[in-house]
């Protein structure tokens, strides 16, 4: 898991690969990581690739909306990709859905971002 | 059918580090009940928020105790998350979804909506300066077809 590069650049998208277990404890980290890119680069839109999380409770939901704040100004989108069974119950409860655009694979919310900006 | 009660107790530092080890230890516990898979995810995700809530609010990131006391009881397990932190206020309030006296932690104010909605009972008790305790109570195996499928 601290292996992997959390973060992936692709244009003014941020890909951020969500770790196993998104509770209180990581969120913190992936904000700090986060925060920092949010200043160093511009950054219109983020896609979250939940393919490895079997675990999330609400500090997922914040982090989620926090991001969501940061991207609305430049009026970007919050993308919600690779979710499993575990991870959908809480995301559907939680209304995020109303706010974050959902996608099968990061490469889909890649294309939809494409398509809106590009035509 | 024999009378079944089996109780454990666990009491740890308040650090965020310990959220994982807290809901692990409670789902392990839980496993005797020969709970679902999506059963055991709902254990894990209360017991997240409880403690989550007592590590940022209880001790305000600070020192402190938790303690988390389980008991089963037939087929009903019951989950007490304690600390002795600063206490809530306005429990009702706090119980609110959406309400977060921490938005600048990127709280989302789910915690015991969430709490409530994986569990089958939750109850706050609270006070000022001694503490807060909380009590989820879920009924495992409900389902017959639960039943016919360990057969």
């Amino acid at each position: 898991m601290e292996k992997k590069d959390f973060y992936e650049m692709n244009g003014e998208t941020l890909i951020v690969h969500l770790p196993e277990e998104l509770d209180h404890h990581s969120v913190e980290k992936i904000r700090e990581g986060t925060d920092e890119l949010f200043l160093a680069k511009r950054i219109r839109n983020v896609v979250f690739d939940y393919g490895n999380t079997s675990f999330m409770d609400s500090s997922g939901i914040g982090l989620v909306m926090g991001r969501y704040r940061e991207v609305r100004y430049l009026k970007g989108d919050i993308f919600i990709t690779c979710v499993n069974q575990k991870v959908s119950r809480i995301l559907e409860i939680s209304g995020l859905y109303r706010v974050a655009k959902q996608a099968k694979e990061v490469e889909d919310a890649l294309k939809m971002i494409q398509t809106n900006y590009c035509g | 059918m024999k009378y079944m009660k089996d109780q454990m107790i666990v009491e740890f530092d308040s650090a965020s580090k310990n959220e994982s080890f807290a809901r692990i230890v409670v789902a392990a516990f839980a496993t005797r009940l020969d709970p679902t898979l999506e059963e055991i995810a709902d254990i894990k995700t209360a017991v997240s928020e409880a403690v989550t809530n007592s590590i940022i609010h209880g001790y305000e990131n600070g020192d402190g105790k938790i303690r988390i006391e389980t008991v089963i009881v037939e087929d009903t397990i019951t989950i007490i998350v304690q600390d002795f932190g600063v206490g809530i206020e306005n429990v009702k309030k706090a119980m609110e979804p959406l309400y977060t006296t921490k938005p600048d932690l990127e709280r989302s104010g789910m915690g015991f909506a969430f709490m409530e909605a994986f569990m089958d009972e939750l109850f706050v008790e609270s006070e000022i300066g001694i503490g807060t305790k909380i009590t989820m109570r879920k009924v495992i195996n409900q389902g017959e077809n639960h039943k016919s499928q360990i057969k």
